[in-house]
């Protein structure tokens, strides 16, 4: 019941709770451990290139620095692409519920 | 017969279906037959809630699952907080919520630095649509979002054209943004007291 005002591009639905138990069913437990994995690379990533866009707005990064960790996070967002797609995760899926914490992205 | 008590709201126009209403001074109770607990008793919570905002003045959404035993058990429970719900029903009065979620539009892949400007480019615009909505919002809540910005916002009834058309401007401006405004919503954002 979605009713949408204004849109432009598109923009990630809120993520569904991720199960809170990995499957250890034998086609399943590769895929669920992977989807573990990939959301805890994901949270770092992000809070990696956070902090470095911080840094670039602050004045307190190199030209060298920008082009260096710019070119880094191209990769592992390139390399996240396909590992999310070796896996069939979408990018709703790299998430946990924590409960009352609220969600880890 | 257990009861479920959907929202406290005040200017009560009309009731969704099978509702009733326990009036505290201002505050009127609503609620309803208690249901299961599976996701479509949730979905149905969610639209009668949703259904009271186009019955009342003001509304401030309970969470799913709230039920009593009978009515002078909601009575009970709802009494001593009455001035609190008189308050913050007062604080959403005329008003509801719009969402807006802004993502970073596919990123420029060039080069290190051009990829990084994209980020910064991005991250200030957002920061820069945030301030200009504020400033049309009686009240703002930031969620934490892996997403560059998402957000709700308390708009009053009257203001949600102009909020909206706001968004949309502001999204033709900049490209480098994907972004969506969802509404009007109840103000459940804007009501965790009375949870």
């Amino acid at each position: 019941m979605t009713r949408v005002l204004a849109a432009q591009g598109e923009v990630p639905v809120p993520a569904p709770a991720m199960p809170r138990r990995v499957s250890v069913d034998s086609e399943t437990v590769e895929r669920g451990l992977a989807q573990l994995v990939l959301t805890l690379v994901e949270l770092l990533r992000q809070l990696m290139e956070r902090q470095a866009l911080r840094r670039m707005d602050a004045g307190t990064l190199t030209d060298d620095e920008v082009e260096r960790l710019g070119d880094t996070f191209m990769k592992l967002a390139d390399r996240m692409d396909e590992l999310k797609e070796h896996f069939r995760l979408r990018d709703e899926d790299l998430n946990l519920d924590l409960g009352p914490l609220g969600r880890l992205l | 017969m257990v009861i479920e008590l959907y929202a406290f709201a005040c200017g009560v126009r009309d009731l969704p279906e099978n509702c009733g209403a326990a009036q505290l001074g201002h505050v009127a109770a609503v609620f309803g037959p208690a249901g299961g607990d599976t996701r479509d008793d949730a979905i149905r919570h969610g639209l009668v809630v949703q259904a009271l905002v186009d019955m009342c003045a003001a509304v401030l959404p309970v969470r799913f699952g709230e039920r009593f035993t009978e009515v002078t058990a909601l009575v009970d429970a709802v009494t001593p907080r009455l001035h609190e719900l008189e308050d913050r029903l007062a604080a959403v009065d005329g008003c509801v919520e719009l969402a807006v979620r802004i993502a970073r539009a596919a990123p420029v892949r060039s080069d290190g630095t051009a990829y990084m400007q994209a980020g910064l480019q991005a991250s200030r615009a957002a920061t820069t649509l945030h301030a200009l909505l504020q400033e049309r919002a009686r009240a703002a809540v930031v969620a934490q979002s892996p997403l560059l910005h998402d957000a709700c916002y308390l708009v009053a009834r009257g203001d949600v054209d102009d909020f909206a058309h706001r968004v949309a401007a502001y999204g033709v401006e900049h490209p480098e943004l994907d972004l969506v405004c969802t509404g009007p919503w109840a103000p459940a954002s804007f009501a965790e007291a009375a949870a």
